[in-house]
């Protein structure tokens, strides 16, 4: 039985009845199945390790399908945000008496988005992997216009078109790569045959399709120069939603692209390469820091530090050496630190009505629980001690003044010192102050366990940080092992 | 004969950038989509497997020429859109533009020099890429935003043809149902903002900033 071909008919036949069957109960159960066949998919491919799968077609006798180190670690990730994204969801839709209809819809795109997500990180054919990318596009762009108003509208209508040309550019990239690998003889557009035979392709080419690439797929990554509609997307998206994009299809952007370092990385074009990234990697950290200190829309504030640690993540696998271990370490904290923030400010908003900074104040009066999650989440994101994420930072600015970047890092400490003092200006000011005297009028229930998920995922994000266990330190290091050292 | 039908595509492309009239759009779109069958038709028959070939040539026709054009002019003409109209930047200047696309997409193909590369295809694939975004940049209405896009998926198929190579049938489908969703998506999504602005003029779409 081929355990993914099960997995992507078994999501699409629980997708149908989702949006067939109009009871709300039986709706959200049906992501019980579903998430048993994702944790079977993780499972196996766990036990599958490099193995390739997926002989469908003919095809030539290429499997479509090898997870490697980097896809599993990934994968887990969106597995352990499955759950917690369907509760929040489930509390979210509660909360607004949503009609059935619009729940179905919803529901329907989140499990195609995730099911998407997963598929294009373990597949290994380069155009197999850009349809996957470009699904998760459609089915993201339906959630991002589930709430229907004025913002929605404009946020989906230029997610989903900026979106579908960044893709198409990367599918130039794709077919430029096609160019080059005429030089190989080999028209084969795996991963691992790329690897094989990238020493043989014109450097010319190859530098053409990395630019396309990246540009490509930063809009899935939310990099400069594309960043802008994830973060409109972000914002107008339900809060769950928001932490799935920044926890999941972040990773999935650089999956894309740090795959395609990889083959590259055994070129002459490496020293080129870097010099890309560490270029894209300072403007998304110029950008976000900009931004960072003037918006005032608490959402927003969470997308721009997601561009911000987009950007030291590419920093980070530009500059080598012992920055490829940071790199991947980093982007597994900050998934499950930024999506318990997404799902604490969703809450928030449900109590404040409101999402710009000004109008909230007295947060930790209101919900000491809730007030406890954005402290401790603001803590790991900003990188404060315990939090896995300062041990990940601190090896990428080791990283970064071993390969005698000094210049790079001075005005990257800068810039992340100016986003400590923006964003903990903002906490504070959410969290304490005076309450609000319509919230006090208004009967607001807030219960504890709402905040259980967040509990569990910044607990798992400081137990990282402290003791990060043996086999997660062994596939980061078989993620990077191809890498030149 | 191939590049016979090139030729005629890229003067197709500098028609488009000069119109103003939206169904003129939806006719030179289906112009190409029947273009591009023939070209594949003509040019694959000895490179690729038949049912390939017969997946591509239907694919174009029936999605590029029939489908897509048919689909927008429906959408125009339901939704009573209005003309393209822009005083500062008038279709004739338009003309030179994508003649100084077409020069330029020329003389990279040229200087690139590459043996795999068909320059005939490559000018053409490039200067319909490049005259997509120009349209996606310049032009003030959502629709013509799409038309660009479509223009642009057209070079890419061009482009894919220069290749000459083929990707496996199931990429190939994966890759035509994401283009055929997001179509119907523009769609749909453009005819909700029609609903809610009474406007398809992309200057409405400017709440979203910091």
């Amino acid at each position: 039985m081929d355990i993914i071909l099960l997995y992507l008919f078994g999501s699409l036949v629980i997708g149908m009845l989702m949006f067939f069957i109009k009871n709300r109960v039986i709706n959200y159960l049906l992501f019980i199945p579903f998430f048993a066949l994702q944790v079977l998919l993780n499972v196996h491919e766990i036990f599958h390790i490099n193995e390739i799968e997926g002989y469908y077609f003919g095809g030539d006798g290429e499997g479509y399908f090898k997870a490697d180190g980097i896809g599993i670690i990934f994968l887990s990730v969106i597995t352990i945000l499955v759950v917690p994204t369907v509760i929040h969801s489930y509390w979210y839709t509660k909360h607004r008496k949503e009609t059935i209809g619009s729940i179905s819809i919803y529901n329907l795109s989140l499990l195609l988005l995730i099911s998407m997500m997963s598929c294009a990180l373990i597949t290994r054919h380069v155009a197999m992997m850009w349809a996957f990318i470009e699904a998760t596009t459609l089915a993201a762009s339906m959630l991002i216009y589930h709430e229907r108003n004025h913002a929605a509208l404009e946020a989906t209508w230029k997610y989903i078109f900026v979106c579908s040309i960044g893709i198409a550019m990367s599918f130039v990239g794709i077919l430029f790569l096609g160019i080059a690998a005429q030089d190989a003889k080999s028209l084969d557009l795996t991963f691992d045959a790329l690897s094989q035979n990238a020493r043989l392709m014109d450097p010319m080419w190859l530098k053409l399709t990395f630019l396309l690439i990246v540009t490509g797929y930063s809009v899935k990554m939310g990099l400069t120069p594309l960043f802008t509609v994830d973060i409109d997307a972000k914002d107008t998206a339900p809060s769950p939603v928001g932490a799935l994009l920044s926890g999941g299809l972040l990773n999935v952007g650089f999956v894309a692209i740090f795959r395609f370092y990889e083959v590259f990385s055994k070129t002459e074009i490496l020293s080129w390469m870097n010099t890309v990234l560490m270029m894209v990697g300072m403007s998304s950290l110029f950008f976000a820091t900009v931004y960072i200190l003037r918006v005032k829309n608490i959402k927003r504030l969470l997308a721009y530090s997601s561009l911000e640690h987009a950007g030291i993540a590419l920093i980070a696998l530009a500059s080598g050496g012992i920055g490829y271990f940071a790199v991947i370490f980093h982007l597994i904290l900050h998934a499950l630190a930024k999506s318990s923030l997404f799902f604490q400010v969703g809450q928030m908003i449900r109590v404040y009505r409101h999402k710009n900074i000004d109008l909230i104040s007295g947060y930790y009066k209101v919900n000491p629980w809730g007030g406890l999650v954005l402290i401790l989440g603001f803590m790991a994101v900003l990188g404060i001690p315990p939090s896995g994420i300062f041990l990940t930072e601190f090896y990428t600015f080791k990283a970064l003044f071993m390969a005698k970047h000094y210049f790079v890092g001075l005005w990257a400490l800068i810039l992340l010192s100016i986003i400590f003092y923006g964003l903990s200006r903002d906490l504070l000011k959410v969290l304490f102050g005076e309450v609000p005297p319509s919230i006090t009028h208004r009967a607001v229930v807030v219960y504890p366990y709402e905040t259980i998920s967040q509990w569990i995922l910044l607990s798992i994000v400081f137990f990282l940080g402290l003791y990060p266990p043996a086999f997660l330190v062994e596939f980061i290091q078989m993620a990077v092992q191809d890498l030149p050292k | 004969m191939t590049n016979l039908l090139i030729i005629v595509f890229v003067i197709s492309l500098i028609y488009m950038a000069s119109a103003g009239r939206l169904l003129t759009y939806t006719k030179v779109l289906f112009i190409q989509g029947i273009l591009l069958s023939f070209i594949a038709l003509l040019e694959l028959t000895h490179d690729i497997s038949i049912s390939n070939l017969i997946f591509i040539v239907l694919e174009t026709v029936i999605f590029k020429a029939i489908v897509v054009p048919f689909y927008f002019s429906r959408l125009i003409v339901k939704n009573k859109m209005s003309n393209e109209r822009n005083a500062d930047n008038p279709n004739f200047f338009a003309i030179f533009k994508v003649a100084l696309i077409i020069i330029l997409a020329y003389t990279l193909s040229y200087n690139l020099n590459d043996e795999h590369l068909h320059i005939t295809y490559f000018t053409a694939a490039i200067s319909a890429i490049f005259v997509g975004l120009l349209m996606i940049v310049r032009r003030k209405k959502i629709i013509t935003h799409i038309m660009g896009y479509m223009v642009l998926e057209n070079g890419i198929f061009l482009l894919s043809m220069a290749l000459g190579s083929e990707l496996p049938l199931i990429v190939n489908l994966g890759i035509l149902l994401d283009l055929f969703t997001s179509v119907l998506l523009f769609g749909l999504f453009i005819t909700k903002i029609d609903e809610l602005y009474h406007s398809t003029e992309i200057d409405q779409l400017s709440g979203l900033k910091d």
